[in-house]
């Protein structure tokens, strides 16, 4: 298992934001959790990387402990987060937002060989190479991220949000350059999500998130056939009731 | 029987509960009735307020072609608007009738058709769209009124109104015709239909249960009798009104006593609100009282070392006390250190519990386990087992005050008789018994037997000083292979002393040996398991956990002791799914129901028996 996260717990002072996460990720899957705002989505990236500290539990990377490690230390250990809303230096330029991502590393000739896999996945970068970061739209600035992380040669890939404020077309264009990433490097993913029909299509496993808790676990394939994810993440009601929204009376959701 | 049929029960010399409630809405007027918390405050509403809105209600319903007789239904969550429908209804001989609002479509239809309801009251939206779904297969329901008219303003239909709209009708109705109102709680004969409780149904289609104006007036005579308040005490409606105790509880109890009646927000903020309400009657069901028990024991296992100590060493003080007064001699005085311990810890503890006033405590409607009594009466709460159901409009008996006897469920209460017949039966007869069944006369006749008595179909004893004792419930008898009879019931609530199991069914029946299914207690199993650094996803995979089942295990080893060899669990199986009140596996209270966990399980169960 190249992750494995057990009963992982972060408090905010007296809030528990995460009460407990247990999680796998193996090689070369990608893995998506979903849930909605709250649930402790970001909290459990920003604990994997080392941002916050767990109270308890334990993080095992390829067999190590890494959990309470400081970030960089993660971060050379190839655990990578691409933050929510993309964090790229605005000064800065295309080619030198994505260098950032390099900086820990010594080999110059496979930091070559990264940088043109990552500017033959996204053109656009390799056309506003010398531009401002700060100048591009969202869609190319998530580029920019991804690119940046995958420059610090990760072994597992964090992305937080990746969708957020992009629109359709490009959600699946950077899922689809997600799973490509995956395809040609092997590197595993963990994304965490709101836009759930897209993580769900693009992703191997799931997990859904609900107040600091997983309540379900799966292939991402069987989670979209469950009633309950797709009534509360997919609009799965067909009837629409008298309030103009899809769902009529509640249930309490069970993830049977 | 005679000379009650031509002497009437009366209470303040009313026959009907209306009748009181006039009396009542005079005497106490400008006195709180009922408060509701909304929005975070409390709100209240006077006895005044509490018989005008009534009274508009009932004589809108009138207005509306709701004739003396016929049934008006409320589907709500518990809040004013039940009750006022309810008693308004009532008053206008309209008989009153309450729908758990977990109830799916199907089972609404069911007891809409059944009962032939001409108005149905539901508390929103959401429940609107299940009235909706079935109104068509109900042809006597004429109107739905809506409480809380959220997301449906654009809605258009002459046979859904506003319940603020049906209630300023009847304000103005009452302008003109407010002698209708009087004339018809005038008109309210002691023998006449109060309303209709649906029972549960562990087994079957539910039964419309009915009470009438005599059993409703009784059971207000003995509420004075078992219940040690005053007028402006208070008390929190937090279990379902559809519900027989709290039916009473809620509407009745108060006519008698003057009890101001407290709806929560929401059922999500009950600890809290009998934090703030303090109330000084609480009736809850052992599971309740079990949860509070349990809720002290984890928070103290987190608290620092001197709270544990005091809570600790006042504990084990107070027991030896307990046991000293429930052998029947006098306890050891308290000293001057039980005083400080008591104030240090058990006071701390009835005010986080919202317990601090609790005079009268009462628990019933399942087993209750020893040790729940003896941990109350250690902290000083006593807590009073009772006896009822649905067929003898709430209690049929109660332990009095300072005469606890444990695994004994308290005397009959006056002027009723209880009988120990074949099968060790407990029989019960009095003006506490119902009128029957509605439209089910064959039911009526198996229940009720010629000479009044009332088969309760639990089988128990009686000391001879008067004290009833419950076994179980006949049809649950467990007879293994090798002969013996068995009470599950019994075993069950020991093991759901636990605080990691909700609830058990005990299987056996034909076996040569006990087991159990358990139904684990998420939040407290999920704690333990992150406490315990057991690694779990969903639901299924905590109760697949070796830790977990290890757990169970140490749990079920810890009762068998206590019980005969037969009766002990050999093996068992957590149920690996979430259930809730919407699956047919648990009734409306969250109970299994013993005959549909044995089909939906068999699989699981006959994996326990290796032949």
């Amino acid at each position: 298992m190249l992750l494995d996260v057990q009963n992982l717990e972060t408090w905010y002072g007296p809030i528990a934001a995460m009460k407990g996460v247990n999680l796998t990720v193996a090689e070369g899957r990608i893995v998506a959790v979903l849930g909605a705002n709250g649930a402790g989505k970001t909290t459990l990236l920003n604990t994997l990387a080392g941002v916050i500290d767990p109270f308890k539990g334990k993080a095992l990377f390829q067999g190590a402990e890494v959990q309470g490690l400081d970030a960089d230390e993660v971060a050379r250990r190839g655990l990578v987060l691409v933050p929510e809303g993309r964090q790229i230096y605005p000064f800065l330029t295309v080619r030198d937002n994505l260098m950032m991502g390099a900086y820990a590393r010594r080999d110059r000739d496979a930091v070559a060989r990264d940088l043109e896999k990552v500017q033959s996945w996204f053109p656009r970068l390799k056309e506003r190479d010398a531009q401002h970061a700060g100048l591009l739209s969202g869609g190319e600035q998530q580029m920019v991220a991804i690119g940046r992380a995958y420059l610090s040669a990760p072994k597992l890939l964090m992305l937080d949000e990746p969708s957020l404020g992009l629109s359709p077309r490009l959600v699946q264009e950077i899922f689809g350059i997600i799973r490509r990433i995956r395809d040609e490097t092997g590197t595993a993913v963990l994304v965490v999500e709101q836009n759930a029909a897209v993580a769900l299509k693009h992703g191997d496993d799931g997990y859904i998130m609900e107040l600091g808790r997983i309540v379900a676990a799966d292939t991402c394939a069987a989670l979209s056939r469950k009633e309950d994810v797709r009534e509360a993440y997919l609009g799965g009601r067909e009837a629409e009731g008298l309030s103009g929204t899809a769902q009529r009376w509640k249930r309490r959701r069970t993830w049977r | 029987m005679n000379a009650m049929m031509e002497q009437p029960l009366t209470f303040l010399g009313h026959a009907t509960p209306a009748g009181v409630f006039r009396a009542r809405a005079q005497e106490w007027a400008a006195m709180p009735a009922l408060r509701h918390k909304r929005r975070g405050l409390w709100q209240s509403l006077s006895w005044a307020e509490y018989y005008a809105q009534a009274r508009a209600l009932g004589l809108a319903l009138a207005d509306l072609g709701v004739r003396r007789g016929e049934v008006v239904a409320v589907l709500a969550e518990n809040r004013p608007e039940w009750v006022i429908a309810d008693i308004g209804a009532q008053a206008m001989g309209i008989v009153g009738n309450g729908i758990y609002p977990t109830a799916s479509p199907e089972q609404m239809r069911y007891i809409l058709q059944d009962s032939e309801t001409r108005v149905l009251i539901v508390e929103n939206q959401e429940q609107l769209e299940k009235a909706l779904a079935v109104r068509a297969e109900c042809p006597a329901l004429v109107k739905i009124v809506v409480i809380e008219p959220e997301g449906l303003r654009k809605l258009a239909d002459p046979d859904v109104l506003f319940w603020t709209d049906l209630l300023d009708r009847g304000m103005a109705l009452a302008q003109t015709r407010a002698a209708e109102f009087e004339a018809a709680i005038d008109a309210g004969r002691s023998a006449d239909l109060a309303f209709l409780v649906y029972t549960s149904g562990t087994t079957g289609a539910p039964k419309g249960a009915m009470i009438s104006n005599a059993n409703t007036i009784f059971q207000m005579q003995k509420a004075t009798e078992y219940l040690d308040a005053k007028p402006g005490d208070k008390s929190l409606s937090f279990l379902p009104l559809c519900h027989i105790a709290e039916r009473m509880a809620s509407v009745f109890n108060p006519l008698a006593l003057g009890l101001i009646v407290h709806f929560p927000e929401n059922a999500g903020t009950v600890q809290n609100d009998l934090r703030e309400v303090a109330p000084h009657v609480v009736f809850a069901p052992p599971r309740f009282w079990e949860k509070m028990h349990s809720a002290v024991e984890l928070f103290l296992r987190d608290a620092t070392a001197p709270a544990r100590w005091t809570y600790g060493t006042a504990l084990k003080r107070g027991r030896a006390g307990v046991e000293a007064r429930l052998a029947g001699t006098t306890p050891p005085r308290p000293g001057l250190v039980d005083a400080l311990l008591n104030r240090l810890a058990f006071r701390n503890i009835k005010v986080f519990l919202g317990l601090q006033n609790c005079r009268s405590a009462l628990t019933g409607a399942a087993p209750v386990p020893p040790d729940l009594i003896r941990w109350f009466l250690a902290i000083g709460i006593e807590l009073r087992e009772a006896f009822g159901m649905t067929e003898t409009a709430g209690f049929a008996a109660s332990t009095p005050s300072g005469a606890i006897r444990l695994g004994w469920a308290g005397i009959a209460a006056k002027g009723t008789e209880i009988r120990i017949a074949e099968e060790g039966e407990i029989q019960i007869r009095g003006p506490n018994v119902f009128a029957g069944y509605g439209r089910q006369a064959d039911k009526t006749a198996e229940t009720i037997l010629p000479g009044g008595w009332l088969r309760t179909g639990d089988c128990g004893e009686v000391s001879p000083d008067g004290y009833l004792a419950i076994r179980d419930r006949i049809k649950d008898i467990i007879i293994t292979a090798g002969g013996k009879n068995i009470t599950p019931t019994q075993i069950e609530s020991q093991l759901k002393f636990s605080p990691f199991i909700t609830d058990a069914v005990v299987i056996g029946e034909g076996r040569r040996y006990l087991t159990a299914l358990v139904m684990i207690d998420l939040e407290h199993v999920s704690r333990f398991a992150q406490e315990q650094a057991i690694p779990y996803t969903d639901f299924a995979s905590l109760t697949r956990a070796e830790g977990v089942v290890q757990l169970i295990r140490a749990e079920i080893e810890a009762v068998n002791p206590r019980l005969a060899r037969v009766e002990q669990i050999k093996d068992f199986r957590i149920i690996d799914q979430l259930l809730t009140a919407e699956d047919e596996e648990l009734t409306p209270t969250m109970k299994l129901k013993r005959k549909v966990i044995a089909q939906k399980y068999a699989r699981l169960i006959d994996g326990m028996y290796p032949s």
